[in-house]
């Protein structure tokens, strides 16, 4: 039986208790329930395996220490993704990369209403052999993932693998719920454009 | 037919967001190019769901609580240190002013004169000193015996 929010609320409220008391196995069922969500934003926004282990010790860290400044406004879960999406767009920022890339948003903006046809003319051309074709797509998948800028690829992966609404991503991001949805939309399109590009580079199409 | 649906529509409908727009849906039997563009997306949606999830180190939530645990520890011990310096900072001024020259110690007694056989300022600071001390000690302790045990008792 799906757990209502109420019941969501007061089992989070219960945990939080817990945890703020000192009780480690809450703490470790904080991190269990909530280390795949963060794991997802860290590897995505940072695209860099050997940082990704120390940052999400330090989310959870983050954590634990600001745990008694949570006001239940959100699920905990929320809470815990936007300490890791700040923790990782400091870090990116940092490093001074680019959380959206100039030349995405102009080539989006240039595209804005423009018809399928005209953008990629030759692709109504014949279908290639469709499981050939799946085969591709899966290969190249995650790495034209990888590729977007962070902030697109995060969106991407927030409300495709860890299905989160627009409204949760939108909390945990700080944006608008409509550049959220703006955004989406930009990085399916790109990925999309680079995918097929790639592989029309390769002769497969 | 020249008019083709915008991209935005496209994502829509392969996400099944359009509701009751079937004038939207409908175009696809008569597109081709809109229609592969639909087919294209689905297909993405459902490979982006299933793409490889990062690793997770098994032992990752033993690894946070143990880093907790000595950062815990380390900010207690801090301020051990900073009140084992006060009394030990207390302790010497009052073995210094209890030694020293006979003026200082006629100027302490002066203002506290003390019978023959009683304890005098000098020496009650000494005693709670170390009875403070003391007390640190065992609360300490006690607090890494009781850490210990918490990192014991979790399981996973």
């Amino acid at each position: 039986m799906a757990q209502t929010s109420t019941g969501i609320e007061n089992s989070e409220r219960e945990l939080v208790r817990k945890i703020l008391s000192g009780d480690n196995n809450a703490f470790a069922a904080l991190i269990k329930n909530n280390q795949r969500l963060v794991f997802s934003i860290t590897a995505r926004m940072l695209n860099n395996p050997s940082d990704t282990d120390d940052i999400c010790q330090d989310i959870f860290i983050k954590a634990l220490t600001n745990i008694s400044k949570f006001k239940f406004e959100s699920k905990l879960s929320t809470w815990i993704a936007r300490i890791a999406y700040t923790t990782c767009s400091n870090h990116v920022q940092k490093k001074k990369i680019s959380l959206l890339d100039d030349m995405v948003t102009r080539n989006d903006e240039d595209h804005e209403g423009e018809s399928f046809s005209n953008r990629i003319p030759d692709d109504s051309g014949e279908m290639p052999d469709e499981s050939l074709f799946i085969k591709e797509i899966k290969t190249r998948l995650d790495g034209e993932i990888n590729l977007l800028p962070p902030l697109l690829k995060t969106i991407l992966v927030l409300y495709h693998q860890e299905e989160l609404s627009y409204v949760e991503i939108a909390s945990i991001m700080g944006l608008p719920i409509g550049t959220v949805k703006s955004y989406l939309f930009r990085g399916r399109r790109l990925l999309r454009d680079r995918l097929i590009n790639k592989i029309k580079q390769e002769d497969f199409l | 037919m020249n008019i083709h649906l915008t991209d935005s529509e496209i994502q829509r409908l392969a996400e099944d967001l359009t509701g009751n727009e079937k004038q939207i849906a409908g175009h696809l039997e008569v597109c081709n190019p809109c229609k592969e563009k639909y087919e294209f997306y689905k297909l993405l949606f459902k490979e982006i769901k299933v793409c490889k999830s990062p690793g997770i180190p098994a032992s990752f939530a033993n690894t946070v609580i143990e880093m907790a645990a000595q950062k815990q520890e380390h900010i207690i011990m801090s301020y051990y240190r900073l009140f084992y310096g006060v009394i030990i900072g207390l302790s010497l001024i009052a073995i210094i002013l209890s030694t020293q020259t006979v003026t200082i110690k006629k100027i302490i007694t002066g203002f506290h004169p003390v019978a023959p056989g009683k304890i005098g300022a000098v020496e009650t600071v000494l005693i709670m000193g170390a009875v403070s001390f003391i007390y640190v000690c065992l609360i300490g302790y006690q607090n890494r015996f009781k850490k210990e045990h918490l990192l014991s008792d979790i399981t996973f």
